[in-house]
């Protein structure tokens, strides 16, 4: 670097000085819109070292040289100074950034909060999902039905003690209609209506005439019927331990016994360990260890003969089961009517 | 039907504990609900010798009794009116014996220790007598326990007893299916034996009605004394849930429970003219039955007569006037069987159910009939002391042997699924009690026995076989998947939409379908739309619902009781409607969602809650047809026919451009008639299947040429929607109007009373090219010159 010509120790103290204001300017910058205009101070078009270009033109010949050297040196060291103080303000900004007062994340997220399904609902998709997943088509009916249909072709003969099983709720009309008892008739209006193959699982509404503390007069039923020419009661215990598994866990285990429905023959219920107590003895099991989950059987073949099916010809079976009773056991819950009264207390519970 | 082991031991050989019995009952069809060990209640009570008996000091009603245990001496003060005199023998429960959940202890009666109680059966909870001590026999050994003396260990299996199967309601029949199980022989019950009187007055027995009487069994047997039975009758027949009567009536009890028969014992002596006939009852004929009832009949009723008139309806219930009674000495006892749908429908319409009826509705065993009268007049005699006369009566018989059933064995494994040997087969129908005899290509012709009314077609077989062979020693196939069509109807489609709702916040509910008039009717439904029931759970449930909107808005009344600042709820359920004009056949049922939005809206903080208003409603509207049905939607005003919203904001909803539902705030004279909240937004809207969009949106080319915007504020009438005037711009603008929306709705200074300020965007478009300035304001002039002359609005500039 050359040394300052002596002739201009008064430029060189000049331009000195200019620098050190500059620095206490640049300091005194709190953003880079302020440190820029200290520096045009030095280098903008009126600016101090602007001026002293303009001066170099009067000097004589020999001495402009070391002037214009010195003044290019001051200019590179305004405007380096200024780089560095943007730079540091530029930290210092984002530094700043980062700073200021936590948010507090407990306060309640902004907009609607997520609604609620209700678990009878949820429940039952959940079931017609697993027997979907397994081939069968969703198929629905009417609430309203006609004896022939919810009783008679499902092999209820008139005067018969079956039909005690079902306390019956009847619509004032003419026809013989009532409130569906169960939701095996769509399996009648399902096999009018079609040629076999038919697998079809039918979710709905079902009433009975009952009102108290353990019964309500509406509820839900999910029902299944698969008719093919080889479908066996083998296969029905292998299809309904399988939907049994993929509901309550694949380690619960499941017991399958007989039992009697009017329109299947073999009849039988299926049972899973309590998932209460494990199978020990609770008020859930009423002590014997297993819960009963689900009826089903072979459809009988008065049933196939009020559809028009070949009984020698075609066979399979026919399942149903409680909603509630799935629901609440996979919910913890002891009082069926929590599941009907719709107390928003309760419904808040499920997402 | 309450089981006893201890009686099913003296029929079949069961070594087997109780609960392991019980398991292979519900395993093959009888599911046993509940085991109870009789007498487990009972702790340290025994038998007690009275020593001496002594005036109570202070109490005149009470005695101090000194007792000897086997132990030593006790005084027990007792106020009973039976206290043997010293040298008998009672039921004494010392301290700490436990008689059920009471611990008994020794306590001060007037001023006298007591140590312990004496008994009755009633104390001792085995039994019904309360009137005094249980006296025991003379032999009983002091400080013996009242288990060993009185025989009181038992289990009793509380049996489901499923229609099918009337022989399960009898101890035998539980027997017999044992004996298939467990492969043993089963010991019939065999009657005290007796002898056979000379007959002395001959009863007459004749039948009239053979259809509905196909075999009358009698039996007189005379010179009784009635008494009460015996210890150990009296105590299983309390274990069984049976109320001891007297020695004469606990027989007929004892061999309905044993045979599943049920017997009637008339007071012989009570039959005017010594006659029985089974008939028809004439129209309008009565008789007191046991009950104290009168009962009037009507021709398809069966009656049992005597000379005169009614005695007994057939199977249901005996009449008043021949009823046992404490002095009768001669019983005719009846055993018959009875056609089961005639008994039903005489016990329904009659109202009255009762044990015999159960049973014959179900279906006796009538090859039964002989040896279930053997057996009563045999016990009979014994208990009463008397004798039986002359031959029993036997009218009917047996009848003829039912067809027997053809059973192919490759049936069997076809419907249930695994082979079963031809041994296996033969001897599960043996041992039920069928005959079997051969018949072509290996099939079997197989005759059921009385006792299994059940066993008429191939298929109730291959149950039989299926069941004892144990449902638990089949294989469990898997199902094999086969492709099937797509579902019809909505199922998919209501899953996806209550997804949605959900998400948007609203709580969904499931409520019951039954309503009454004037709630119907509040909602615009007219009588003769409504479905009603026949037999109502009450009055206020006699119709079915023709809106969901009645349950949503009390359960929205439920959330402000349990003091909630609102509810946001839906459903997704049916209605019904009568269809219109008496036409035949079922109502019309419809899928429908409804929405109430009650009190305040929270979002994020507390302090954020407003009232629910309809754009809040619209928002739940958007979401569904937009997020589920995939439809356009609109809402229209019309407050002349949604009478029961709020004028100012009653709304049809529109689907595809179709009426489909209603929304708007509830009007406040229906949210007072209905006692619920002022002030909700109520939507319904009917999903029809097409009102589903089944297909994929189709895509739309992206614009490639750029928009010019031109806004427009006008003053309207506050008649006129933003709707209007959109689909009016649309109307007026050319194809190459992109799109138009309102941005802002203005009212107040500067804007006349009844008029508003709207503004709204309108974006010009070619999808070819890029639009010149000239032609945007050619066509924008266009659209605001039509506005001006159809609304005659004042354009703000």
């Amino acid at each position: 670097m050359t040394q300052p010509d002596q002739q201009a120790p008064d430029l060189a103290a000049e331009l000195h000085a200019l620098l050190e204001r500059l620095d206490a300017d640049l300091a005194a910058a709190h953003n880079a819109e302020e440190a820029r205009a200290a520096a045009a101070k030095l280098l903008g078009k009126k600016g101090a070292l602007t001026a002293l270009q303009k001066k170099l033109g009067t000097l004589p010949a020999p001495e402009r040289p070391a002037f214009g050297a010195s003044l290019n040196r001051a200019k590179d060291d305004a405007a380096s100074r200024l780089e560095n103080r943007l730079t540091t303000l530029e930290r210092e900004a984002f530094e700043r950034s980062l700073s200021g007062p936590p948010l507090d994340p407990t306060l309640p997220p902004r907009g609607l909060p997520h609604g609620h399904a209700h678990p009878l609902m949820s429940t039952m998709h959940d079931i017609v999902d697993i027997f979907g997943r397994m081939g069968f088509q969703v198929a629905e009916g009417p609430e309203v039905e006609d004896d022939f249909h919810n009783f008679e072709a499902l092999n209820f003969p008139p005067d018969h003690p079956a039909r005690d099983m079902q306390d019956t709720l009847f619509v004032d009309a003419p026809g013989n209609l009532l409130m569906r008892t169960h939701t095996s008739p769509v399996q009648i209006r399902t096999m009018l209506a079609q040629q076999p193959p038919v697998r079809v699982v039918i979710p709905g509404a079902v009433y009975r005439h009952d009102d108290d503390a353990t019964h309500s007069p509406r509820f839900f039923q999910v029902e299944g019927l698969l008719v093919d020419d080889h479908t066996t009661l083998a296969d029905l215990k292998g299809c309904l331990t399988l939907f049994v598994q993929e509901f309550f866990g694949a380690d619960v285990s499941v017991r399958f016994r007989a039992s009697f429905f009017p329109f299947t023959e073999p009849s039988g219920e299926i049972d899973c360990r309590c998932v209460v107590c494990r199978g020990k003895g609770c008020r859930v099991c009423k002590g014997s260890g297993w819960l009963e989950i689900l009826g089903c059987g072979m459809v009988d073949p008065a049933v196939f003969r009020h559809v028009g099916y070949d009984p020698e010809k075609w066979q399979g079976f026919a399942f149903g089961m409680g909603v509630d009773r799935l629901a609440m056991l996979r919910h913890g819950m002891s009082d069926i009517r929590l599941l009907y009264e719709n107390d928003l207390r309760f419904l808040r519970q499920f997402q | 039907m309450k089981i006893s082991l201890a009686w099913l031991r003296e029929l079949i050989d069961l070594p087997e504990p109780a609960a392991e019995v019980a398991e292979r009952l519900t395993m093959t069809g009888f599911e046993v609900e509940a085991v109870h060990r009789a007498g487990a209640h009972l702790e340290g009570a025994v038998a007690g010798e009275v020593l001496e008996v002594r005036p109570h000091p202070g109490r005149p009603d009470m005695h101090v009794v000194v007792v000897a245990d086997g132990v030593g001496r006790r005084e027990v003060v007792c106020g009973a009116p039976n206290i043997p005199a010293p040298g008998g023998k009672t039921a004494y429960a010392p301290p700490g014996a436990k008689l059920g959940d009471v611990a008994v202890e020794a306590r001060r009666l007037g001023g006298v220790e007591s140590l312990g109680v004496l008994c009755s059966e009633t104390d001792l909870g085995i039994g019904a007598d309360a009137s005094g001590l249980l006296v025991l026999p003379p032999a009983t050994r002091p400080g013996a326990s009242l288990h060993e003396v009185l025989c009181l260990h038992d289990h009793v299996l509380d049996v489901n007893v499923t229609p099918n199967r009337p022989d399960g309601l009898g101890h035998l029949g539980i027997a017999r299916e044992l004996g298939t199980i467990y492969r043993r022989p089963v010991c019939l019950p065999q009657a005290p034996p007796f002898q056979r009187t000379a007959r002395e007055v001959d009863p007459y027995v004749r039948v009239d009605d053979p259809a509905g009487c196909p075999r009358y069994g009698a039996q007189v047997v005379r010179g009784l004394a009635v008494a009460p039975s015996p210890w150990a009758v009296r105590y299983r027949l309390h274990l069984l849930g049976v109320r001891a009567v007297s020695n004469l009536v606990d027989v007929t009890n004892l061999v309905l429970l044993l045979f599943s028969q049920p017997l009637h014992a008339f007071d012989l002596a009570k039959l005017r003219g010594g006659t029985i006939v089974v008939r028809r009852a004439r129209d309008g004929e009565t008789m007191f039955t046991l009950d104290g009832l009168e009962r009037r009949f009507v021709p398809d009723d069966v009656l049992i007569c005597d000379g005169e008139g009614p005695v007994a309806v057939a199977g249901v219930m005996g009449g008043l006037s021949s009823e046992i009674r404490d002095d009768t000495t001669d019983v005719l006892i009846e055993c018959a069987h009875f056609d089961p749908p005639s008994i039903r429908r005489t016990s329904r319409r009659l109202g009255l159910s009762s044990e015999s009826s159960y049973r014959f509705e179900r279906g006796t065993d009538r090859s039964g009939v002989p040896r279930a009268l053997a057996y009563a007049a045999g016990l009979m005699a014994e208990l009463g002391r008397g004798r039986v006369c002359g031959e029993a009566i036997d009218a009917g018989g047996t009848g003829p042997d039912p067809a027997p059933v053809r059973l192919r064995p490759a049936r069997v494994a076809r419907i249930v699924g695994r082979e079963f040997p031809s041994d296996e087969i033969r001897g599960t129908l043996e041992r039920l009690g069928c005959r079997l005899a051969p018949a072509s290509n290996g099939a079997l012709d197989v005759v059921a026995p009385g006792w299994r009314p059940d066993l008429t077609r191939e298929i109730d077989l291959v149950e039989e076989i299926a069941r004892i062979g144990g449902y638990d020693a089949l294989p469990g196939t898997p199902p094999t998947v086969t492709a099937g069509p797509r579902t019809q109807g909505n199922w998919e489609k209501l899953a996806t939409l209550r997804r949605v709702l959900v998400a948007r916040g609203l709580a969904e509910t499931v409520n019951h379908v039954f309503a009454d008039l004037p709630t119907l009717q509040a909602f615009g439904a007219t009588e003769d739309q409504c479905v009603p029931l026949k037999n109502p759970l009450d009055a206020g449930r006699a119709l079915l619902r023709t809106t969901l909107l009645p349950g949503l808005l009390g359960d929205a009344r439920l959330a402000f009781a349990h003091r909630l600042p609102g509810a946001a709820l839906f459903e997704l359920g049916k209605t019904f409607h009568r269809r219109p004009g008496g036409t035949p056949g079922l109502p019309h049922e419809t899928w429908r969602l409804g929405i109430v939005l009650a009190g305040k809206r929270i979002e994020g903080l507390a302090g954020n809650a407003a009232d629910w208003d309809l754009y809040d409603l619209a928002a739940m509207l958007a979401a569904a047809a937009d997020g589920a049905l995939r439809r356009p939607w609109a809402l229209r005003p019309a407050p002349d026919r949604v009478r029961w919203c709020h004028p100012r904001s009653a709304c049809l909803v529109e689907i595809d451009g179709a009426e489909a539902g209603f929304a708007g705030e509830l009007h406040p004279a229906t949210a007072d008639r209905l006692d619920v909240p002022r002030g909700a937004q109520v939507l319904e809207l009917e999903l029809t299947p097409e009102r589903f969009r089944p297909e994929p949106d189709k895509v739309r080319e992206l614009p490639r040429f750029p928009a010019v915007r031109r806004d427009l504020a006008a003053v309207f009438d506050e008649t006129v929607t933003a709707g209007d005037v959109v689909a009016d711009a649309r109307r007026l603008g050319p194809t190459f109007l992109d799109e138009v929306s309102v941005f802002d709705v203005y009212r107040g200074e500067g804007i006349p009373a009844g008029r508003k300020s709207m503004a709204f965007a309108l974006v010009y478009r070619h999808p070819e090219r890029t639009l010149t300035e000239a032609e945007v304001e050619t066509a924008h002039a266009g659209v605001v010159d039509g506005l001006v002359s159809r609304f005659g609005v004042t354009i703000r500039k």
